[in-house]
């Protein structure tokens, strides 16, 4: 298609009609743009996905949320499922719990599969089963296990073929890891290791016989490496100023390879890609872990949340306050040079995650909004 | 003399009285709730239009000079793989946007400002002949005809047509009831219960309308508005100002391979 200088001189741009095909789609993609681009000054859409307060939610690769819901007139537990990406309507997912939570949930732990299809879900309030739903088809699976004690954390590693739990019991806390046999669905029978929390504290760096088991509180975060070679896990600690642990085992055998003291509590962890590298956010500051010398260093960033890019040198942030000021914000981070490449306000947020093709970074806070950024890359 | 005794009514027709006053409830309710969900339609069809036309001209522009900039990159250095798959890309994306904004845009409506008779005869005519309001087949049949023609005046404002409908509606024989208190009775609960699955129906479909990229559009707009500001005009500048640096770089020669 040839144009002359002419006609491209401002003005002269001519739009002919077309035959309108799939119009509404099409129009619809341009209403969207442009909600997208009155969040520039950044490249954010904003949009509201419920309205009551919720805290455990959990970002899917395709862009969907998956949050615990409380019918109180059933007097029954759901999963809900909402959608950042396409506007259609929330739907829940009734779980048949063998013992079903008697009160709103307060806590109920999600894993997506790196897909976005599946989501593992643990009962609400204490109950010990996890259950498998199948969130395209709309359907519950099937239980995948009945534990003797709660779970606190989920984790599917990205490859798909791990996934890790953690089981909150004071001493008897664990964490367990199960490989999914190839082309079938996943099972958590016989755990393929386990680390005790007897394990770790012997062997806990500045290990002081004043400090004691009672100290520890239950585990945080996971997090498996891209490669499947190491599972990353927060040891919390109770006190307002302790330092929460970060263990560092081998996959599959959870052999313990490294015990960090991270400088406050820990709120997120992340493993960035080629050369694998292990992020974590303690007291509000985004470290970086070199796995070799096994030292932090921190990042030029303030975060307490931290999502790296699935394949390239940037990552997606959240911090609750800026500098001199009270508000928080979301941004992107360029690791390579230490760079803001993009920021919006933000309070309240409770995850993030990047799209499974790393051109969407997701985020969604305690009230209802969700944040999509389209990176350009 | 005569004494004439009060016939007290059956059972049935007691009943029948009741189920008749909810269903008159029920019928107004539905009324006012079809005029909403229609409205909230022709009003974002509205208002869609408009943003085609003020906003999304502009982009199917900005695409339109993105893919000649593509194209030029692709003249300069034709051996480059990855320059023919951006320009073909940005070439469809310009042909999307031209589709969708090209043709709607450019034939926008007026804004959609329902008069309060237009209101009032639609309500009117949706109480009267909205196909959840009868149990029988043929005469929801054509109820649902009559229904979707009202929306059709509704929404272009034409209410001559409504009255006619109306008028139409009312002197054909699915008009006229009666088989008795029994018969009439098993007719009104089974309206009751399509009214009530019908006003289930009109709140789902309104809770994703608002959920909709369109819908939180249009909350901005009236938000800016509230405040004095015009968004179309501030979003179509912003876009135009895009436009302005891209044909300043097609002006340059030659196109630089990653700029």
């Amino acid at each position: 298609m040839k144009h002359t200088r002419a006609e491209l001189k401002s003005g002269s741009t001519t739009i002919s009609k077309r035959a309108s095909r799939a119009l509404a789609a099409q129009s619809a993609a341009l209403v969207r743009r442009g909600l997208r681009d009155l969040a520039r000054d950044s490249n954010w859409l904003i949009k509201k996905l419920f309205t009551r307060r919720m805290n455990e939610l959990v970002i899917s690769p395709t862009g969907q949320v998956c949050a615990t819901s409380y019918d109180a007139r059933a007097s029954r537990a759901r999963i809900s499922i909402f959608d950042i990406e396409l506007s259609v309507p929330a739907f829940n997912l009734d779980v048949p719990y063998d013992q079903p939570p008697e009160r709103p949930a307060e806590r109920a732990p999600f894993a997506w599969s790196p897909c976005g299809r599946y989501v593992v879900a643990a009962a609400p309030d204490g109950s010990q089963e996890l259950h498998l739903l199948d969130v395209q088809a709309r359907t519950h699976v099937r239980l995948l296990n009945s534990f003797e004690y709660a779970s606190a954390s989920l984790a599917w590693s990205g490859s798909g073929n791990y996934f890790a739990a953690s089981f909150a019991a004071g001493d008897f806390s664990s964490i367990r890891l199960w490989r999914k046999a190839s082309d079938q669905e996943l099972s958590l029978g016989r755990a393929e290791g386990e680390i005790a929390v007897a394990d770790w504290i012997a062997a806990r760096p500045g290990n002081d016989a004043a400090e004691d088991v009672g100290s520890f509180r239950n585990y945080g975060t996971l997090a498996l490496s891209p490669g499947d070679e190491w599972l990353a896990a927060v040891a919390e600690i109770d006190g307002d100023w302790a330092d929460d642990y970060l263990l560092l085992a081998r996959v599959p055998s959870l052999r313990l390879a490294d015990i960090h003291a991270g400088q406050g509590h820990i709120t997120d962890l992340s493993w960035s890609r080629g050369p694998e590298q292990l992020v974590y956010c303690a007291s509000g500051q985004a470290f970086r872990l070199d796995l070799e010398s096994r030292k932090a260093s921190p990042l030029p960033f303030a975060a307490e949340l931290f999502r790296c890019h699935p394949t390239q040198p940037i990552a997606g942030c959240f911090a609750s306050w800026l500098k001199n000021s009270a508000k928080g914000r979301l941004f992107v981070a360029n690791l390579a040079d230490g760079t803001v490449i993009d920021e919006c306000p933000a309070e309240g947020v409770v995850d993030i995650r990047w799209s499974g093709d790393g051109t969407k970074l997701y985020a969604v806070t305690q009230d209802g909004l969700a944040y999509a950024h389209e990176v350009s890359i | 003399m005569t004494t004439h005794k009060a016939r007290l009514p059956k059972p049935e027709e007691r009943e029948l009285s009741e189920k008749s006053a909810e269903r008159t409830q029920l019928e107004s309710d539905l009324a006012d709730r079809e005029l909403r969900l229609t409205s909230l339609h022709a009003e974002l069809f509205a208002f869609e239009r408009q943003y085609l036309r003020q906003v999304g001209l502009r982009y199917a522009e900005l695409d339109e000079l993105k893919a000649l900039l593509a194209e030029r990159m692709v003249e300069h250095d034709p051996g480059q793989e990855r320059l023919h798959r951006a320009a073909d890309q940005a070439r469809a994306r310009a042909q999307e946007s031209q589709a969708a904004a090209g043709t709607e845009g450019l034939e926008a409506p007026p804004t959609f400002a329902p008069t309060a008779e237009i209101k009032s005869v639609y309500r009117e005519v949706a109480r009267r002949v909205h196909p959840d309001l009868t149990s029988d087949r043929a005469d929801r049949a054509k109820r649902q005809t009559l229904m979707a023609a009202a929306n059709a005046a509704y929404k272009s404002g034409n209410v001559t047509r409504l009255h006619t409908l109306l008028a139409e509606y009312e002197g054909s024989p699915e008009a006229v009831k009666g088989e008795g208190a029994g018969a009439d009775l098993v007719r009104v609960i089974r309206q009751i219960s399509q009214a009530r699955n019908r006003i289930s129906e009109i709140e789902a479909e309104t809770e994703q309308i608002m959920r909709s990229d369109v819908f939180q559009l249009r909350v901005r707009c009236q938000e800016a508005a509230h405040a004095g500001r015009d968004l179309f005009q501030e979003m179509a500048r912003r876009v135009g100002e895009q436009v302005a640096t891209l044909q300043r770089r097609l002006q340059e020669q030659p196109v630089e391979v990653g700029s």
